[in-house]
């Protein structure tokens, strides 16, 4: 094992999620105006 | 190659989110019928006059059914301005007599290039009533920000009235 | 190093901040127009060659898109490249003449430009036409990229020579992976230049094909962006995890995310003519879902470069899930400007996924939505990289200090909140219906509610171009800085915890790489122009712009 497996970077995931839900929220919001504007 | 755990689960989801919008933008497109434009056919700016754009304008073919011949040119749109009714579904093809325009009805999904020696067409069902605003969008001179037209949207009553002065 | 090419560098930097310098005056000019405020007739007065708005926005984008961007990658990846291989180039005539090539280009696009003669924008659609000495001189500037990129392969075969069965150092791989691209992509541009607009505005030929000119524009226009990207992210591997104390998290996965750019940054040009009348749909759905694909190895890039700072901050002390964030050094101008330079991008990639998104693209197509987009990636992801990057460049060139650190900190949190208050208006004014290169102070279509993001964009730009006043004066004054010892352990690229030995040896096998890239072009475009009705009937048109 090195310290590429013992390092969990739960930080990074945690933003990731956070960026995650972010591109679905904006994503999401332009799909719904393409919609409403067809 | 050894990849970390949370690594390849980012990976894997990265790839699940992007073809899962890559599904939500088919099925818009081929089901719901926002659907972009795509070739119509080729012109010669040089020689409008010995094509459909010799008069443009905007024709009725069956109730509520329209169609208009438009061409962009310095620094105007030519119709630059057509009355539809409510629920007017209208077909339009566009063209351009000089350099690149671009082409933006506000409000609405309406928005293609118009290229010189191409034709670009797509419909659209006018739901609403009132002004909408066409825009150029694309760098074409002197006047690029001058050139603006308008579709005018009239509801049932006011054509009626419109028709009876 | 040689001090010979210590100097090409520093001479690299200082062509692409010059450019910089005069491309961005027009931006705050640009921005008060959205706010319908026109600056322009004050402008005149001190600096009477600028003639409109379009005269402005095509040395904006010319200078700060290609000029500023291309000089810069070529100093630095010149330079990592041979400070990660430990060698010198065999044949330094090759980098002087790439630098001689950008400066002969840079002046002589620059001529009619600055007359006026060339305002047809940085994208130069025909039939809009500009005189043969604008095209002639990005030809060699397209030219002395290619220069530059020979020049990497030559140093990389010396090195492998002496070094055979070894990993190529990690920037040197990247530089090599980024400059193969771009060999690969600028042939869009190479032939829409020199086959359709340079003799048809030599007055050799009568006709262009227009639609065909945006098509090979964009061939190139797309990987474009990631010739100005990829050396960002080169900075945020090899250069960022360093400086905060961190370790490279992956390497392999590092070389994984740049082989799949060099596989899929070119076909997928059509996702910038979603909206075009001469591209078949079905061409454009394949092209929307490579560029799908090609969103992976940025999703990549942001775990294994997150994860690499966030090892740097456990080490500095950081607990918790973010307390690590607070242990950074943030006092440090080369650390600031890239951590900030990557928030702004991440909103940038939002933004680009939702413009590759096919027929959503309409929503947004010619808006000012897209400029709000690439001012987050290229105008700050990458720009505000460039500038960390100067900062952890001069030192080494110079062997003398950056003048005031603390006042690059400043400026970097400057130029970042600036972009994002910029970009939050532009992209909402955009949605609303604002379009792209239009000066609105004086277009006749002009909506009330356009008013508060306009506000936001024309506050944003200007608290952007201070940040860049900012960077203008260290950058400067530090070419006159205290000299220095310096210390060659502060300057190293970041070491990695899963190190390059662990990468499979087919990622050093080019051909296959190459080859991939040139099956998949010939897929994504081969087709199309063999199918394609080609119509030259567009006559040219020149001075169609304000006189």
């Amino acid at each position: 094992m090195s310290d590429h497996e013992d390092f969990n970077p739960i930080g990074t995931v945690w933003i990731l999620v956070l960026f995650f839900l972010s591109i679905i929220f904006f994503w999401g919001y332009a799909y719904i105006e393409m919609l409403l504007r067809s | 190659m050894h990849i970390h755990r949370y690594e390849k689960a980012w990976a894997y989801f990265s790839l699940g989110l992007v073809l899962v919008f890559f599904l939500a933008l088919i099925t818009a497109a081929f089901a719901g019928g926002v659907q972009v434009p795509g070739p119509t056919g080729i012109v010669d700016p040089a020689r409008l006059a010995a094509t459909d754009f010799a008069q443009p304008g905007l024709r009725q073919l069956a109730p509520g059914e329209y169609e208009v011949y438009m061409v962009g040119q310095f620094w105007q749109w030519t119709p630059n301005e057509i009355r539809v009714p409510q629920g007017a579904r209208v077909k339009f093809y566009l063209t351009s007599g000089d350099v690149q325009h671009g082409f933006k009805v506000q409000g609405t999904i309406l928005n293609a290039m118009v290229v010189p020696g191409q034709v670009t067409s797509f419909s659209y069902r006018f739901k609403t009533p009132g002004e909408y605003r066409i825009v150029c969008h694309e760098y074409c001179g002197s006047n690029h920000h001058l050139m603006s037209g308008k579709i005018i949207v009239e509801a049932p009553a006011a054509a009626t009235t419109a028709a009876t002065p | 190093m040689s001090t010979g090419l210590k100097r090409i560098t520093l001479l690299y930097l200082i062509v692409a901040t010059l450019a910089l310098f005069i491309g961005t005056l027009f931006g705050p000019l640009q921005a008060f127009d959205q706010a319908r405020v026109d600056l322009y007739p004050l402008v005149q007065r001190l600096l009477p060659f600028v003639r409109s708005y379009y005269h402005g926005l095509s040395l904006h984008g010319v200078l700060n898109a290609l000029i500023w961007t291309f000089a810069f990658t070529a100093g630095f990846l010149l330079f990592a490249t041979a400070k990660a291989l430990g060698r010198d180039y065999p044949r330094l005539w090759m980098p002087w003449l790439s630098l001689v090539l950008m400066v002969v280009g840079l002046v002589v696009t620059a001529i009619p430009m600055l007359r006026n003669q060339a305002t047809v924008l940085y994208t130069f659609y025909p039939p809009l036409q500009a005189p043969p000495m604008f095209y002639f001189g990005l030809v060699l500037v397209v030219v002395s990229t290619w220069v530059v990129g020979l020049a990497l392969w030559q140093i990389y075969g010396a090195w492998r020579r002496e070094h055979p069965g070894e990993r190529t150092p990690l920037p040197a791989f990247m530089s090599l992976v980024t400059y193969t691209m771009w060999f690969l992509a600028s042939l869009g541009v190479a032939v829409e230049v020199l086959v359709l607009l340079l003799p048809w505005s030599l007055g050799w030929t009568q006709y262009t094909d227009p639609q065909l000119a945006r098509t090979l524009f964009w061939y190139t226009g797309h990987p474009l962006v990631y010739f100005w990207l990829l050396p960002a992210y080169i900075a945020w591997y090899t250069v960022l995890p360093q400086r905060v104390g961190g370790k490279l998290f992956s390497d392999p996965l590092a070389r994984l995310a740049f082989l799949i750019f060099l596989i899929l940054s070119t076909p997928v040009g059509f996702h910038h003519q979603y909206v075009d009348p001469g591209v078949p749909v079905g061409w454009k759905l394949l092209h929307a879902l490579l560029t799908f694909l090609l969103f992976i190895p940025s999703m990549l890039t942001a775990f294994t470069v997150i994860a690499s700072i966030e090892y740097g901050g456990r080490r500095r002390g950081g607990r918790g899930n973010f307390g690590w964030l607070w242990k950074l050094p943030w006092g440090d101008p080369v650390v600031s400007a890239q951590l900030l330079a990557g928030i702004s991008f991440m909103f940038g990639g939002i933004g680009g996924l939702i413009n590759a998104s096919y027929n959503i693209n309409m929503v947004v197509h010619n808006t000012v939505f897209i400029p709000g987009h690439f001012h987050l990636t290229v105008g700050s992801g990458v720009t505000l990289t460039f500038m960390g990057i100067a900062y952890w460049l001069l030192p080494q060139l110079t062997g003398r200090k950056v003048w005031a650190p603390k006042l690059a900190v400043v400026q970097s949190w400057l130029w970042f909140i600036g972009v994002m208050v910029f970009a939050r208006g532009m992209h909402w004014a955009g949605l609303l219906g604002v379009p792209r290169r239009v000066p609105i102070s004086l277009a006749n279509y002009w909506q009330p509610e356009w008013q508060l993001p306009s506000l936001l964009t024309a506050a944003g730009g200007t608290i952007m171009y201070l940040g860049g006043l900012l960077f203008f004066l260290v950058f400067v004054l530090s070419l006159f800085g205290k000299r220095v010892t310096v210390d060659e352990a502060e300057y190293a690229f970041a070491e990695a915890l899963s190190p390059s030995e662990r990468a499979p040896r087919l990622f050093e096998r080019w051909g296959v790489w190459i080859g991939a890239a040139i099956v998949l072009i010939v897929i994504a475009y081969g087709p199309f122009l063999t199918n394609y009705t080609y119509n030259f009937v567009a006559p040219g048109f020149a001075n169609y712009w304000p006189r």
